[in-house]
């Protein structure tokens, strides 16, 4: 409550608390010293302040535990605990692992892309590096004659294109027909249907899979890490 | 209200006598030693929860939590009087508790009616306290139950626990102006309540 011609109740509960800047406030500290008002109140407010510093300590309603619970060396608990403790570690370290690999495969598949080329695609790509070392160590010949031929024979050793054009050809034509590639297409053959998409799914490794199971198993080891705690102090 | 002739003689929980030995014992892993450390500090952990949360089930698992943060914490205990750092943790565990009632409308604390307020049996801390102190006391715990929550806090924490402006605003999360604002406005509320038990303190 305000009142005209006193100070406001704050500054007086202020000088009350003998706060300094209420103490070196002349003109409050002589109005309270001659006012019939507030000079009980502030007075009220002292005793006030020491009443409540002088509230006892109060028992609890109910008996507490003073220390956290720490089970029998031996029992079924602490084997459960420590096993799932143990397990933990290890389990981040394959979840990091699994992380680290599946990203970066899963990077590397869709940034360079040879990952997802079909399974004709290491063949082709050493067909197409082969090609580009040789256009590098033999000048090309004149450009009507490198045109020529040379896409619908992927095998050819004196090939002037790029390796990415010949990797893109051995993609989608026949590969060249030494024995060892005959082999590896008829191993892709014998396990998958035949074309070339299916045949490329089936042999890209799992590595979004792998990123997956890494980050649930590594939630999966923070979560059980955090229950072993919290029991641990229960 | 006159200023009594003395201080209220505070039935509050004194250190113990071999407390740094203990204290000392305890940072260095003896459960024991901890364990009669909360054992003694028990009451005064209590009482602080209590008067913030105004609820005996609410204030016990205040001071139990605030025990296991002790236990925690102890190895960080870098001295200073072990009763305040204990208090600071269940005056942290009790307005945690707060906090979450305020984000869950649902569970608020009702605030009491005047006079209404459920109280514990505080004669009882010291069977041999005068009568008249003890109502006293009872009727500074109505009061401050009746303050709005705010208020209550940072009277609680300054006046009757001693903390300065500086830690009761660390730890309610609030400007130190508005703290003393807070506890300036509480006291004068506490003044108008406790006017007709005037002749209490006058004794």
């Amino acid at each position: 409550m305000q009142h005209p011609n006193h100070p406001e109740d704050e500054r007086l509960a202020a000088l009350a608390a003998s706060e300094p800047d209420a103490l070196t406030d002349a003109s409050l500290v002589t109005h309270v010293s001659g006012c019939a008002r507030c000079a009980p109140m502030v007075q009220d407010l002292r005793t006030l302040q020491s009443a409540l510093a002088g509230l006892p300590d109060i028992p609890p309603s109910r008996p507490l535990r003073f220390l956290p619970a720490v089970p029998e060396p031996g029992s079924h608990r602490t084997r459960w605990l420590g096993l799932l403790h143990g397990i933990t570690g290890p389990a981040m370290a394959v979840a990091i692992l699994l992380i680290v690999v599946g990203s970066l495969g899963t990077a590397l598949s869709s940034g360079v892309g040879f990952m997802g080329s079909g399974g004709a695609a290491p063949a082709a790509e050493s067909q197409g590096r082969a090609d580009a070392q040789a256009s590098a160590a033999a000048p090309a010949p004149a450009t009507s004659q490198s045109g020529k031929g040379q896409t619908a024979q992927p095998g050819s050793s004196a090939s002037p294109i790029p390796a990415f054009v010949g990797r893109s050809a051995g993609a989608t034509a026949a590969p060249s027909a030494t024995p060892a590639n005959n082999d590896r297409l008829q191993a892709y053959s014998s396990n998958t249907s035949p074309g070339g998409t299916g045949e490329g799914e089936a042999a890209r490794p799992p590595f979004g899979w792998m990123l997956g199971s890494g980050v649930v198993l590594l939630a999966a080891a923070f979560v059980a890490r955090g229950y072993v705690r919290r029991r641990s102090l229960a | 209200m006159a200023e009594p002739d003395r201080a209220p003689s505070s039935p509050r929980v004194q250190p113990l006598p071999d407390e740094e030995a203990v204290v000392a014992l305890a940072v260095g892993g003896d459960r024991s030693a901890f364990a009669r450390l909360m054992e003694h500090y028990q009451s005064a952990c209590y009482g602080l929860a209590w008067r913030l949360l105004g609820d005996p089930d609410q204030a016990a698992d205040a001071t139990q939590d605030a025990f296991i943060h002790a236990y925690d914490a102890l190895r960080s205990y870098r001295g200073g009087i072990f009763r305040s750092w204990l208090m600071r943790i269940t005056a942290n565990a009790s307005y945690d508790i707060l906090r979450r009632a305020q984000r869950r409308p649902t569970t608020a604390l009702p605030e009491p009616e005047e006079g209404k307020a459920e109280l514990p049996d505080i004669g009882a801390v010291n069977p041999f306290e005068e009568a008249q102190k003890s109502e006293l006391y009872r009727f500074l715990e109505q009061a401050l139950r009746v303050l709005p929550e705010d208020q209550r806090v940072a009277v609680v924490l300054c006046d009757v626990y001693g903390m300065d402006y500086g830690e009761v605003a660390s730890m309610t999360d609030s400007p130190i102006g508005t703290v003393k604002s807070r506890i300036h406005r509480g006291r004068l509320r506490l003044r108008e309540l406790l006017a007709p038990q005037r002749e209490l303190f006058e004794r």
